[in-house]
């Protein structure tokens, strides 16, 4: 079956009188299945959102192919453009809700673009009124509502024409961090109920943790890493991943650092109880094991836990290379 | 007269407005031969005196109204000197909302004349009333020089009995029904404007 959405060779390029060009994209490769809740991350300027408004129809690739169930996006114009963007919905940053809309007149919105009948359109914003738990603010106007309520109001917004695909930039960014879960937790739970399609952009980690299914690391415009979570975070291969997956040294206090031996990142996949063949290592190779910091990243689809341990001794190789053979994914932390 | 000059010059400053935004940079009609074209256009009619214009346009004035003299016929030239001034209010207040809406909007599959009309208007409309406003209001000015060459109104009273023939009194009674004009237009302007924001909880 082939896959829902899907970019092939994709790429973006900016030209500008009297500058360089900019390549935004580059050679984009990576699909999604229905039903997906698939992440894009990267920093600040890798191509992120460049990416997200060229899945939402906002622009065009300049090369490459992004194929929406089969059709490709570049190729659909008038009334099919408008056909294919009610099958989308997308949430921001910024909201980006009408002010001079009522949150229900917002939901309305859409609906009456699609020229659904007018009892249509009533009935669905009853139901999705309560769905994100705004029935009581239905009256009230954006600039009345928190930024959480603004928020439910973009998702209730965005849903409102059933759509096959959600769109999400940066959709928590600008929330705090319990906001931020309940609104992720609000599309997770919507989703598992109305079946669409998610490809959020972040650039916090955490975000793809909570919901997302699968990953895409994006790096100077580039997809350097993909795959589940599962993978992406047990065993990252690209440096930008590891920048991100990995807690920095810095975040350890350096009293706790004998600045002797060698400190190693060790990703343990499900709930294998580490205690033991932390020590059965430190027994065998004579190794002195110092747990610096630990945790556990309880995700969609893995349980992934995390130690970082400072080790000191003489056969640290020997002991990395057992922990390796025991299916520990074991990455190095530079110091300083 | 004030209000009639102000209607038609309305009815052809709003279209050239939103036509002067939706062809600039980024918008969704951007065409900048068109757009510097308007703007031109709209430049020019601006910086034109008004003192002049009247005069510029009396042939224009009789083709339309049958006269160049009168309140009818001063409409003409006042209409046409405001538009252009009502075109760049427009187009500013629509530059003054956000743009992610009107990609919202767009993503939802709005057509371009419904995002005018469905999210450009409604948006923009405390501005805009305010704005409009301002441009009654110096249209009242206006009005007054019209009243130097031929045009009736007020302004043709004050110039007529209260500057021609020294009589102080009219001219000074002219100038207080003048100025309670302005603030009455000012007056309704603010309270709309303000009446629509709290509404919104913007204010």
């Amino acid at each position: 079956m082939s896959p829902f959405i899907e970019c092939k060779g994709v790429s973006k390029r900016y030209t500008r009188p009297k500058e360089r060009d900019v390549d935004a994209l580059r050679h984009i490769n990576f699909s999604v299945e229905k039903g997906e809740i698939f992440g894009i991350i990267g920093l600040s300027g890798a191509g992120k959102s460049t990416l997200l408004r060229c899945l939402a129809t906002l622009e065009k690739p300049s090369f490459g192919q992004i194929l929406f169930d089969g059709q490709d996006l570049a190729l659909v114009n008038g009334q099919e453009l408008r056909k294919v963007r009610s099958e989308i919905g997308m949430i921001f940053q910024s909201f980006n809700l009408f002010s001079s809309r009522t949150v229900e007149e917002n939901i309305l919105y859409p609906l009456e673009i699609a020229k659904v009948p007018l009892e249509e359109r009533k009935r669905r914003v009853a139901h999705l009124l309560p769905l994100v738990g705004l029935n009581e603010q239905k009256n009230a106007y954006p600039a009345q509502l928190s930024g959480g309520q603004k928020q439910r109001v973009g998702v209730a917004r965005a849903l409102a024409n059933n759509p096959k695909l959600l769109l999400c930039d940066e959709a928590t960014s600008a929330l705090d961090p319990k906001t931020t879960g309940e609104i992720l937790k609000l599309i997770s739970d919507l989703q598992k109920e109305l079946g669409y399609t998610v490809i959020l952009i972040t650039h916090e980690m955490e975000v793809i943790k909570q919901i997302c299914h699968k990953v895409a690391v994006l790096d100077q415009g580039e997809v350097v890493e993909t795959g589940p979570l599962s993978e992406v975070f047990f065993a990252p291969q690209h440096p930008a991943t590891k920048k991100m997956v990995q807690k920095s040294l810095h975040e350890i206090p350096p009293n706790l650092l004998s600045g002797k031996g060698k400190v190693v990142h060790l990703h343990f996949k499900g709930e294998k109880a580490d205690r033991p063949i932390i020590t059965q290592m430190a027994k065998q190779f004579d190794v002195d094991a110092n747990i610096l910091l630990g945790w556990i990243d309880g995700m969609q689809t893995a349980t992934i836990g995390n130690l970082i341990v400072e080790l000191t001794g003489e056969k640290i190789e020997e002991a990395l290379s057992f922990l390796r053979g025991k299916n520990i994914h074991v990455e190095e932390v530079p110091l300083g | 007269m004030t209000l009639a000059s102000g209607f038609f010059a309305l009815l052809v400053g709003l279209p050239l407005g939103i036509f002067l935004f939706i062809t600039g940079k980024g918008q969704f009609y951007e065409t900048p031969k068109t757009h510097k074209a308007l703007s031109g256009i709209v430049n020019i009619g601006r910086s034109f005196p008004f003192a002049i214009l009247i005069i510029a346009l009396i042939p224009f004035t009789r083709v339309i109204v049958g006269t160049s003299l009168g309140t009818t016929a001063s409409i003409v030239p006042l209409a046409i000197a405001a538009a252009p001034y009502i075109a760049r209010v427009v187009e500013a207040s629509f530059l003054g909302i956000d743009r992610g809406l009107i990609e919202a909007a767009t993503v939802i599959g709005t057509p371009p004349f419904e995002i005018v009309r469905k999210v450009l208007l409604p948006e923009a409309l405390p501005a805009l009333i305010l704005q409009y406003t301002v441009t009654l209001v110096n249209l009242v000015g206006y009005t007054a020089m019209a009243g130097l060459v031929g045009g009736g109104g007020l302004g043709a009273v004050a110039v007529q009995y209260g500057y021609q023939r020294f009589n102080g009194v009219i001219m000074f009674w002219t100038v207080i029904l003048l100025i309670l004009l302005v603030q009455a237009l000012q007056w309704t302007g603010n309270r709309l404007a303000n009446s629509l924001l709290t509404k919104r909880g913007l204010s």
